[in-house]
């Protein structure tokens, strides 16, 4: 029961100020909603174990602060991301625009192979919606982006926008395209054999 | 004789003769009696007499038989009764030889059962005190598996069973017991230290797998605190090594093919530097914390700290044992820390050095003031954030980053007093436009990006004014000297130096003012510029006083009113003073002349003033009001003159004529 997981993926979730990151990470790690969620501090951190394709996953996920003001504590964190959620407000045309700058850092200062998912939050506030589907879903083609819409408040699609994420960077760890080690992002927890670990430290007795 | 014979006679008649006696005694006769001769006849007689002896001599013979037949049976039965006794003496005397033998067994019966119960009583005992093959057998496998930690398990059951009834009674086995429980417990807790040794090596590489074994063994090394904590400082020292290995890496080499690229790639940025090793060492807090939460999640006792001088050196498995008979002992060891903290704080001991070296070499490079503030609020931010990570306030990674924030932190004051120094010593003087000179303007610039990063910081609201005030103390009281220093410096009159003070303190007021923590700050500030404004003010008035002419007047006025040096009787109402009129210089000519320069002054000026000092106030709330104060002034000056005029103890004649305007016109025609 100590370790019950394969891989360690790294995620972290940026977008402007208020779009809901923290939210979507609270709803999807502990299934709750917490509306006047106080802005981050620099960076929050929360993990959930996962199941994708059998294999148990850790998802460690670091929250980031939307406020410019902690921009330079924030970019160190997309060191080694393996997913990075890019979240903007569907009701809020402003976050809409500016996810060519974070796209810009999150290219910048991530592996090519991070795997960015967009996320349009607050689906519920549907009559409010000054983004449309197709536009940001254009975006997204134009990007490489997977993208979805979602809802922290209700749920909806946040558990897919995580679940969905990992499955690629699994995908692409079975393609042998990363590299399993911790500053990558993606690592590998409890071993399928015991025995090279357990040598290991045999070597560096001698 | 016939009597005899009659009865002879009469026996015979009385024969009958069909009497069965008859017929048998004839039928006798006829077996022996078969010839019917005299002879016979004669004979007869003794022949039955003969015959009756023979068969009295049968008889006797055979009673003489049958005598000695009584004989022998009396014989016989004289030895029956004889057996018979002694059988019955036997008998009598196996009664009662019987009878002990029945007392004895009904006694054995019960002994049997007595001991039938104390043979339960020792198996109850024997489970109770005593380790099961199986269990003992468990205890000398060479893998320690669950069954191995059941058996500890019972020892210490039994220990602390063994304990309770040691105060009660039974001393003595007691004390057997325990001692030989103890050492079961001693082997199976060398095994169990040796082997926890031996897996906590898997902790080596920075992801290690863990044995499910490790949780439970360092569970039951609770009973064995040094012996825990031994096992704890390997914990904590493997990983150690391994987080300082993977730190240097991540710095210097970055992930395999260099993505993502070495921390040392941005050197020569030190925020981005900085603020990436930071990063670094709190998402491995985080995970390591989680790691090493899972390693002790059963371990819920105190570990005492560490004393160097008595334990590294030799480990003694009776330690705890020994230590529980040593009062002053335990009384030394009083601090005593989470195992957590114990752990995590050991596991990042290695880093200190890398990292703080790598500060040190930032530090070299002479970063800017304003850098070096990022840098120790970004300390500070993360020595925060790094305490919260794990709970507990006595963190080793919040100490180093502590450290070395304070090491910052005395380099940002030095540089900063040296910064200022050196200002000091060549002093820019203000130029024409009275604004705050370059170096002025460049230090309230640095402490209005100090106060935004200090603002952005994680500072809890209640200590900002107090964490901050050092920093205000070492540039805002340095600046207000350096802007003292610039202005005495040069030879600018005194309106102009109280415009350039204003000016210097009214930019760095407003660069304090939108902050709760500079509160303080703020007023002081505004006292200071306000004592300049009443400088300026009154310079600026005497000055357009004196250009407008009537200062001299003023003057004399000011000086009789006031009371005069040598003629300290008079004042306004003293009836016996001389009249101005017929004072020297407050003749009506000359009055009136002044006043004539007055007018065409203001007359020429279109009733605006020229207050050029008072122009170079860069804010305009503090130059309208300063304007207002100067014009209120002259009104005033006005006023008193021409109050003095027309107050007939004056003795001026036609006093109004002198006056083209009255007061308030002046008043509507200058404001």
């Amino acid at each position: 029961m100590s370790f019950p997981y394969e891989y360690i993926f790294k995620y972290i979730i940026i977008g402007d100020m208020g779009v809901g990151k923290s939210c979507l990470l609270h709803q999807f790690t502990e299934n709750k909603f917490v509306p006047d969620n106080p802005h981050t501090i620099g960076v929050e951190f929360g993990t959930r174990i996962v199941d994708v394709n059998n294999k148990k996953i850790k998802l460690q996920i670091w929250d980031t602060a939307g406020q410019e003001r902690f921009r330079a504590v924030t970019r160190s964190y997309y060191r080694g991301a393996a997913g990075a959620l890019l979240v903007y407000d569907i009701t809020r045309r402003i976050t809409y625009n500016h996810l060519t700058n974070w796209l810009t850092d999150a290219r910048n200062l991530t592996n090519p192979n991070t795997v960015i998912m967009l996320i349009g939050n607050k689906k519920d506030l549907d009559g409010q919606r000054d983004v449309t589907y197709e536009e940001a879903s254009t975006f997204a083609k134009q990007n490489g982006l997977i993208f979805v819409e979602s809802s922290a408040k209700t749920g909806e699609n946040v558990e897919e926008a995580f679940l969905k994420t990992a499955r690629l960077i699994f995908q692409s760890v079975q393609e042998g395209n990363v590299d399993l080690i911790p500053d990558g992002g993606i690592t590998k927890g409890n071993n399928v054999l015991p025995t090279p670990p357990a040598e290991q430290p045999k070597n560096c007795q001698c | 004789m016939n009597t005899t014979l009659s009865r002879k006679i009469q026996k015979v008649l009385e024969i009958k003769l069909d009497s069965p006696e008859l017929v048998d005694s004839l039928n006798e006769l006829t077996t022996f009696y078969s010839n019917n001769s005299i002879n016979a006849r004669r004979n007869l007689r003794n022949d039955i007499e003969r015959r009756a002896l023979d068969i009295n001599i049968q008889f006797l013979d055979q009673f003489t038989a049958l005598n000695k037949c009584i004989e022998d049976i009396q014989l016989d039965y004289e030895d029956i009764k004889k057996g018979f006794s002694e059988v019955r003496n036997h008998l009598s005397q196996s009664k009662s030889s019987f009878s002990n033998v029945l007392q004895e067994a009904k006694k054995l019966s019960y002994d049997l059962k007595e001991i039938e119960e104390k043979e339960k009583m020792v198996n109850d005992f024997l489970v109770k005190f005593k380790l099961s093959d199986e269990q003992e057998q468990a205890l000398q496998k060479k893998d320690i598996d669950a069954s191995f930690f059941e058996a500890l398990k019972r020892l210490s059951d039994i220990h602390k069973e063994c304990k309770s009834i040691l105060s009660v009674t039974y001393q003595r086995p007691t004390y057997e017991i325990m001692e030989m429980i103890a050492q079961h417990q001693e082997k199976a807790f060398r095994k169990l230290y040796s082997s926890v040794k031996e897996i906590s090596k898997s902790l080596q590489v920075e992801v290690p797998d863990i044995d499910k074994i490790l949780p439970a063994a360092l569970d039951a090394l609770q009973e064995r605190p040094s012996l825990l904590s031994h096992c704890l400082d390997d914990i904590g020292d493997y990983r150690s090594r391994c987080i300082s290995t993977s730190f240097i890496t991540a710095l210097t080499m970055g992930g395999p093919n260099g993505t993502p690229r070495p921390i040392e790639i941005n050197a020569h940025d030190p925020l981005r530097y900085i603020g990436d090793m930071l990063a670094w060492i709190h998402q491995t807090l985080a995970f390591e914390f989680e790691l090493v939460s899972t390693i002790i999640s059963k371990v819920n006792i105190l570990i005492p700290i560490k004393s160097t001088l008595n334990k590294s050196e030799s480990l003694d498995f009776n330690e705890d044992l020994v230590q529980n008979n040593n009062n002053e002992e335990q009384q030394q060891i009083q601090q005593q820390i989470k195992p957590i903290e114990k752990v995590i704080n050991a596991s990042f001991d290695l880093i200190c050095k890398p990292f703080s070296c790598r500060i040190e070499q930032v530090l070299h490079s002479k970063p800017s003031i304003v850098i070096l503030y990022k840098m120790i609020s970004l300390l500070d931010f993360y020595s925060r954030i790094c305490s919260s990570v794990v709970r507990f306030k006595s963190s080793k990674v919040s100490e180093i980053l502590n450290t070395c924030k304070n090491v910052c932190l005395s380099q940002f004051y030095s540089q900063i007093k040296d910064q200022f120094e050196k200002a000091q010593r060549v002093p820019t003087n203000p130029t024409a436009d009275l604004l705050p000179t370059l170096d002025v303007k460049d230090s309230i610039n640095r402490l209005k990006e100090l106060i935004t990063t200090f603002n952005t910081s994680l500072v809890p609201l209640e200590e900002r004014e107090e964490e901050f005030k050092p920093v205000l103390i070492a540039t805002v009281d340095p600046i207000v000297n350096l802007c003292t220093t610039s202005v005495t410096t040069s030879k600018l009159p005194l309106s102009h130096m109280a415009v350039f003070m204003i000016n210097c303190l009214s930019q760095l007021q407003s660069v304090l003012s939108a902050y709760d923590f500079t509160r303080d700050r703020v007023e002081l500030l505004a006292g200071q510029i306000d004592a300049h404004m009443d400088t300026l003010v009154e310079e600026q008035t005497s000055e357009l006083l004196n250009l407008l002419g009537l200062s001299s007047k003023l003057g004399i006025l000011q000086y009789h009113d006031m009371g005069g040096t040598d003629d300290t009787l008079s004042n306004v109402n003293n009836p016996q003073r001389t009249p101005f009129s017929q004072i020297t210089g407050m003749d009506r000519i000359s009055i009136k002349q002044a006043i004539r320069q007055f007018d065409t002054t203001l007359e020429s000026s279109f009733g605006s003033l020229p207050t050029h000092a008072l122009e170079k106030i860069q804010s305009t709330k503090l130059k309208n009001s300063a304007k207002r104060s100067v014009l209120n002034l002259i009104v005033q000056a006005y006023s008193s003159l021409y109050s003095c005029i027309i107050d007939p103890a004056n003795q001026y004649e036609e006093p109004f004529s002198i006056f083209q305007y009255t007061p308030d016109q002046i008043k509507k025609m200058i404001s």
